[in-house]
């Protein structure tokens, strides 16, 4: 069992949410960005950048932050891989990307770790049989690429060995690097898809879809295609496709259906809340599931939406291109409708990243926008609660560190909902989890707050009441954790 | 009347910290619900309040000796992480040295699991206590559930001030293992810290480097 977070569910009111945009192009900056690729909690964009136009050849990974675009420069020897699915930004600014070696036929790509803007190759994932020698099958010059990476800098990604026999079997895999070592991950197989034996020559006829998706536990998220699973070999034979999720100790469970008859996951939070989309009649709509992998909710036709660690999905829903569609942002259960500004429309603008502040990017081509929620800032109210802590305790069974503690109003006077526990000064690597979100006012920006005492605006937390509960923590490394915090109340933005 | 001499000074300095006692508790779980399953694994934690330099280092839990009850006896293969030592046969010592210390052995539980926490009770700086917690692990090396946050059914926090607080936990309400929440009891009298005789032994040196000046004057 999840420690009971002390925090408790936001009551959202369908009143629109507006915002104001920010150009990412610097004035009179000839880098631009032909894709952005990522957004951290603290408003730094990762995108796929030029100088002049882009013509496929001379782009380059860069980071804006406040106004200004850093280029990350590509380790000695490697040109870079325009493949936005390719790169990701955590946190703390780490970013993960694939390169590839110039000219090279048999090893063309490898994954790159930037930390601090200085890059890092890292090896090919070692996968049985792909070695010299006796029984050795596949050769030993590996093509990686990197899909996502970790509040702790874990990546997860995929490497592939060449067989030495021309139309032999190959050598891959997914994996998951956590700086050291190498975790491979599992394929589940459908029983049903080995059993009955299938005719001599067939497969089990399944394989995993494109790419991946990691969340701060280091769980996994990939999606099982079928390709020939099913009849006249197998009745009724698995579903076209159907996501999976990986735990770290390596067992894996399919998310349900339900109504649907096939869906691709994309995204997958600290909760457990998945992302996704399916077809309809060949109309693509985007679908999430609670984290029980259940539950579906249907977020209408179009496809385009993120999801962040607080479970909220930025969503937008258009029949075709150019159409006019309906952007909100759904939170646990309630869409609040975007309101954007003069400017930036949903006709010709996507949703390109979302963070946990509820801030996101919409891009148009080389026209891409930071937007930012408007409104004032909630109060400061931490001298008038105690935070009382009890300690930390390490859950084996959820991998999860837990601090145990309570909050108590001792102002004396009643004090305006909702009330929100801001944990600023985190390590890099260390994430709460059953976030509200992370502040974007006043004080520290980027710092993870929960709303406790189950209060919505307009309702108050009296003096002398208590909450006592508890907030986990997702630290692979295993290292200290240690925080300062604040208590924000009130209606307003954090 | 003649004033006291600074000379006193690293006497009283040594002196100091002996004044500091222990909090010594009688722990008993009943496991007789326990009995005749299994394995399990006896789960020790002390998680320092933050890991950071300046919170490291100002505590110990000393558990022993460990008593299994009728038909219980350790297996004798523990598993010790950061500043844990001993085993479930010769008593177990957690020190905060790193941020999370642990011992883990399994067990082959009896009627009662008892034995002896001595621990300091030093808060930390950064504002979260140390805390000592004990909770039994499956053979899937997952906790029993129980009450407590994180499936723990002791939790011992050392806060500072006159004793630690401490909160017992049963098991989750429709649990395989009915296990109520342990018994524990505060014992009278002050132990002395670990360091005991080596600042006896320097105090005593100071003390006699004091009289002997006041008798040469």
């Amino acid at each position: 069992m999840r420690s009971v977070a002390i925090l408790c569910a936001m009551v959202g009111l369908a009143t629109a949410q507006s915002y104001t945009a920010i150009n990412l192009q610097p004035p009179g900056s000839p880098i631009y960005f032909a894709n952005v690729m990522g957004l951290t909690n603290k408003g730094e964009v990762l995108g796929d950048a030029c100088i002049g136009t882009c013509s496929g050849s001379n782009g380059f990974p860069a980071v804006w932050s406040n106004g200004a675009i850093t280029p990350l420069p590509l380790p000695h020897g490697y040109a870079y891989l325009a493949q936005p699915a390719y790169y990701a930004i955590n946190n703390s600014g780490t970013v993960v990307g694939t390169v590839q070696v110039p000219g090279a036929t048999t090893n063309p790509t490898h994954v790159v770790v930037w930390t601090s803007n200085t890059p890092a190759v890292l090896p090919d994932a070692p996968i049985p049989n792909a070695c010299s020698g006796a029984g050795c099958t596949c050769s030993t010059n590996g093509s990686s690429s990197s899909f996502g990476i970790t509040a702790a800098g874990h990546v997860v990604g995929s490497t592939s060995y060449p067989p030495y026999t021309l139309g032999g079997p190959g050598c891959s895999a997914y994996w998951v690097y956590n700086g050291a070592t190498f975790r491979l991950l599992p394929v589940p197989i459908p029983a049903m898809c080995t059993s009955p034996p299938l005719p001599p020559g067939y497969g089990n006829g399944v394989n995993v879809g494109f790419g991946a998706a990691i969340n701060n536990e280091d769980v996994v998220l990939q999606t099982l295609d079928n390709v020939s699973c099913g009849p006249p070999y197998v009745n009724p034979g698995f579903p076209a496709a159907d996501p999976f999720l990986i735990q770290p100790n390596g067992t894996t469970s399919f998310l349900g259906l339900g109504s649907l008859s096939a869906a691709t996951g994309t995204a997958v939070n600290d909760l457990g809340d998945v992302l996704g989309f399916t077809d309809f009649n060949a109309v693509q709509h985007l679908v999430g599931w609670n984290p029980n992998g259940v539950g579906v909710t249907d977020f209408g036709q179009g496809g385009f939406g993120h999801l962040n660690q607080a479970g909220d999905v930025l969503y937008l829903t258009r029949p075709c291109i150019g159409c006019g569609g309906v952007a909100a942002m759904w939170q646990h259960g309630v869409s609040i409708p975007v309101q954007l500004p003069a400017g930036v429309d949903w006709r010709s603008f996507a949703p390109t990243a979302f963070n946990d502040a509820g801030q996101f990017v919409m891009s148009s081509g080389a026209s891409n926008y930071l937007l930012k929620p408007l409104g004032a800032c909630a109060s400061d109210v931490t001298s008038q609660f105690q935070v009382t802590r009890t300690g930390f305790r390490y859950n084996h069974s959820t991998g999860l560190f837990v601090l145990t503690g309570s909050v108590t109003n001792t102002s004396g006077s009643s004090v305006p909902g909702p009330v929100s526990l801001v944990l600023d000064n985190l390590p890099a690597g260390v994430t709460p989890l059953g976030i509200t979100g992370t502040t974007l006012c006043a004080g520290i920006q980027g710092s993870p707050y929960l709303n406790v005492g189950n209060l919505a605006a307009g309702e108050a937390w009296l003096p002398g009441a208590s909450v006592s509960g508890g907030i986990d923590f997702a630290n692979p490394g295993q290292t200290g954790i240690s925080y300062t915090f604040r208590v924000l109340a009130g209606g307003g933005n954090r | 009347m003649k004033k006291p001499s600074f000379a006193l000074l690293p006497f009283l300095l040594f002196v100091t910290p002996l004044c500091k006692g222990d909090t010594i508790y009688a722990f008993a779980l009943n496991t007789t619900s326990l009995v005749g399953n299994g394995p399990f694994t006896v789960d020790l934690q002390l998680l320092d309040g933050s890991g950071t330099p300046g919170d490291l280092n100002n505590n110990k839990v000393q558990l022993s000796p460990f008593s299994f009850g009728v038909g219980g006896s350790p297996s004798g293969k523990g598993m010790a992480t950061g500043g844990a030592s001993g085993n479930l046969t010769s008593g177990v010592t957690l020190a905060d040295t790193v941020f999370l210390n642990e011992y883990l052995e399994s067990f082959t539980p009896g009627t009662l699991l008892s034995f002896t926490i001595d621990t300091t009770n030093v808060p930390d700086s950064g504002g979260t206590p140390d805390l000592f917690t004990l909770a039994i692990l499956d053979g899937s090396g997952n906790e029993l559930p129980t009450t407590g946050p994180a499936e723990e059914f002791l939790d011992v926090s050392l806060t500072g001030g006159t004793t630690p607080q401490v909160a017992s936990f049963s098991s989750a309400p429709g649990s395989t293992f009915a296990v109520p929440a342990p018994e524990l009891l505060i014992k009278p009298g002050i132990a002395p810290e670990p360091s005991f005789t080596w600042e006896v032994l320097a105090a005593l040196v100071g003390l006699t480097f004091v009289l002997t000046r006041w008798r040469t004057r």
